[in-house]
């Protein structure tokens, strides 16, 4: 398979994507933006995959089936080549949180996140992955390693992994430790999309900012990433202090070099 | 105990970090937690302040954005007023819907103009409400909404610009089935019977109140015409 890089959409840059639809492969949408399907009208006819906030894939309690359908609804609509969620409690007794918060890292708990996981797969027919988040704090009694728990959440269920790098480099800034360390426990095998974005300091610590460029450490670790997998789709994500498109297809086309570089 | 007690107890944590101060087991009271889920949020809430502090900071900064994206108008010609008002505005334990953020922060900005009401803060109420409506994702029970407002916002919201002078102006505001949010101009007592509908009264009972079998007749026939137009009252 050949790499693929896209872009998180988002409407502020569909004119000059318009003028410019080569400069990508596809498009990453986030469902919960578009539910009124009148929205999609203007959306470049692009191949596109979805990345959805409030799957909640990590609480204690079922699927909203509210939300599932409407992204499901979605789908029908946009035929997305994949689509992805977090692996993270975004919603408890049926409320979003406003944020994705970190789970507990925990044997018990696979069963009961493959089984959200097999039905959110069942539902939107196509291939599913979980992506390791970014978090600040780290919740004290896992049984498990999040590498640990994405393999058994892997075998359990048939999904993928969407492995975001920056969230990577910002958890090993806060939490110190090896990102490296960190990738070699992950499950590559099961890796389907990467995200790249960038951070920046807040106080004492490193936050995921999706405002500003991708940092060195992020384009390390997307050679490292790369040169262990045949193939990757990357995706820029920046919604924040949006740059003019020229400069986002220039850190795409930076992307491409890099894995270039290690093909 | 189940891992949403402890999920629970961590939001009382995100959302009221700053005023909680240092841990102590009866903040959790309500919580039916385990010893050990006790020992995880005295963990996190000891070792981890700058983290929790961080998460809280980013929830209201997230909570910030879509409120002011919701409100072009606000953010174009009443800034200061928005932001002084987002600064008062608390995160709540799980937030919700965008719909009914905006709804909260309408009533936020509707206790603050019954203070001190200015063309700024009529302006926010309205296109909070306004927007809130909009967002009504379609499974919900469709609301709508009664606003008073000693100016045009309705012109300010849509033009983006003041109006030359005060214009004392009622509004209702609902959203037809699967069409965008309807504002009409009525009449102060049609407005006045419209807050009725609001508090719960059915039609009948709105008539009712009326004195006269001439001003019942006048309401029953606009009432009419507004649930012909699709608004959402009995």
């Amino acid at each position: 398979m050949t790499d693929r890089f896209g872009l998180l959409y988002d409407d502020r840059f569909a004119r000059d994507l318009a003028s410019r639809p080569d400069a990508v492969d596809f498009l990453e949408i986030i469902p919960d933006r578009y539910f009124a399907l009148d929205d999609l009208a203007a959306l470049p006819d692009l191949p596109t995959v979805f990345h959805s906030l409030d799957l909640s894939i990590g609480s204690d309690e079922p699927l909203d089936p509210a939300y599932l359908d409407a992204v499901v609804r979605l789908a029908r609509h946009c035929k997305p080549l994949w689509a992805s969620d977090h692996l993270a409690v975004s919603k408890i007794d049926g409320t979003s949180l406003g944020q994705l918060t970190p789970v507990r890292c925990r044997a018990a708990s696979v069963k009961r996140m493959a089984g959200k996981l097999v039905e959110v797969q069942e539902r939107l027919g196509v291939p599913f992955l979980i992506e390791n988040i970014a978090y600040y704090v780290r919740l004290p009694g896992a049984d498990l390693s999040e590498g640990e728990l994405l393999h058994r959440l892997v075998a359990a269920s048939g999904c993928g992994v969407l492995l975001d790098l920056n969230n990577l480099a910002v958890n090993a800034a806060n939490h110190r430790f090896d990102p490296y360390a960190y990738l070699r426990e992950f499950p590559m095998h099961a890796v389907g999309e990467i995200h790249i974005a960038g951070s920046r300091r807040r106080g004492a610590m490193v936050i995921d900012s999706h405002a500003d460029p991708v940092g060195e450490l992020v384009w390390e670790l997307l050679r490292f990433a790369a040169s262990a997998l045949p193939s990757v789709r990357v995706v820029l994500e920046r919604d924040q202090d949006l740059p003019p498109f020229g400069e986002l297809v220039r850190e795409l086309s930076f992307a491409r070099e890099c894995v270039e570089a290690v093909r | 105990m189940s891992e949403s007690e402890l999920q629970r107890a961590l939001l009382h944590v995100y959302a009221n970090v700053e005023r909680l101060g240092a841990y102590a087991p009866e903040l959790f009271a309500r919580f039916a937690l385990s010893n050990s889920d006790l020992q995880v949020l005295c963990d996190v809430m000891t070792l981890q302040r700058d983290g929790l502090l961080l998460h809280a900071a980013l929830l209201r900064d997230k909570q910030r954005r879509l409120i002011a994206g919701a409100l072009p108008a606000s953010a174009s010609l009443a800034e200061a007023r928005l932001t002084a008002l987002l600064d008062l505005f608390a995160v709540r334990e799980g937030v919700g819907d965008l719909a009914g953020t905006l709804r909260r922060f309408a009533d936020h900005a509707g206790e603050a103009c019954a203070t001190a009401p200015t063309r700024e803060l009529e302006l926010i109420r309205f296109e909070a409400l306004h927007a809130s409506i909009a967002l009504q994702p379609p499974s919900a029970r469709r609301t709508s909404a009664v606003v008073r407002s000693a100016y045009d916002v309705h012109a300010a919201a849509s033009s983006c610009c003041w109006p030359d002078a005060a214009t004392p102006c009622w509004y209702f505001l609902f959203q037809a089935h699967g069409d965008r949010v309807t504002v009409l101009h009525v009449s102060p007592r049609l407005a006045d019977l419209l807050e009725l509908f609001q508090q719960g009264l059915s039609r009948d009972e709105v008539l009712r109140t009326l004195e006269t079998e001439r001003e019942r007749a006048a309401a029953a026939a606009s009432i009419e015409k507004l649930v012909c137009a699709g608004a959402p009252i009995a």
